[in-house]
């Protein structure tokens, strides 16, 4: 079971998420997320709604992007929010290494808990209009 | 309320206003900005001038509403939405965005945007008498 601290700084609760992400252990990844969380992993498609919807697409994503990794190249936050700019990079079908630019927010509950993720990204792959 | 946030406070209204001067003064002359992430971004104002020229050409600007915020140092992070009303085809469209400000001597030297175009190019609700008012 992941710990909670809500006297962490918020980039660093989304520190140990990504080491979650990076290790690839799913539990701990879920321990993050408030069973109500609405996770918008791209603001323009639906979300996905509650816990056990998104175990099941991180499933699929980490079974699809293997190679993919997330970095944050700015940061800030509130009470309640962490506001982030990065990238994500993977590579594609072909082969070729794909970066998409983003910012995202994280809404969190007072115990810790993430209860809104929403991504905001052009979902295009950028070389397709290379 | 922060000076930053005063600042970035006026360019909102000098958009609503359509006062192009306005906006462009709250700048500095040496300003980046990338309206659309993987495109080239405008490095002056004479360049930022004509952009807004024909942004109105092709899309009023209805509304530029800031929901979420946080600053740090000589950066503001935002999440929005602005409602834009596209000329061509006649329909109006909410576009969630998130953008970063940044800041130097008390004006915006760098502006990043961050939203998918494919939202603003989607089908849109055509115009009714209703949503005029926003």
């Amino acid at each position: 079971m992941t710990t909670l601290t809500t006297t962490e700084a918020k980039i660093d609760t989304i520190r140990r998420l990504q080491q979650a992400i990076a290790t690839k252990d799913k539990q701990a990844f879920l321990d993050f997320f408030a069973p109500e969380v609405e996770y918008h992993y791209h603001v323009g498609t639906r979300p996905l709604m509650g816990r056990d919807w998104v175990e099941k697409f991180i499933t699929k994503y980490w079974a699809d992007n293997s190679s993919s990794t997330w970095i944050i190249e700015r940061h800030s936050e509130t009470d309640a929010h962490l506001f982030t700019e990065g990238r994500e990079e993977y590579v594609n079908a072909s082969g070729q290494v794909v970066t998409h630019p983003y910012m995202g927010i994280i809404d969190f509950k007072p115990d810790g808990k993430i209860v809104g993720w929403r991504d905001y990204f052009q979902m295009a792959d950028p070389n397709a209009t290379k | 309320m922060s000076q930053n946030m005063k600042v970035l406070e006026a360019m909102i209204d000098a958009s609503k206003r359509k006062d192009h001067e306005a906006f462009l003064e709250t700048m500095t002359d040496d300003l980046e900005y990338h309206w659309h992430m993987g495109t080239r971004p405008i490095r002056d104002k004479a360049t930022m001038r004509k952009f807004l020229r024909n942004y109105e050409l092709g899309f009023d600007q209805r509304d530029w509403t800031i929901v979420n915020w946080a600053e740090k140092d000589d950066k503001i992070l935002v999440e929005g939405v602005e409602k834009i009303y596209d000329r061509t085809r006649e329909v109006l469209i909410d576009n969630p965005f998130m953008q970063v400000v940044e800041f130097r001597d008390g004006k915006i030297c760098k502006l990043r945007d961050y939203y998918d175009s494919a939202l603003v190019q989607a089908p849109a609700r055509k115009e009714t008498g209703s949503e005029t008012a926003a």
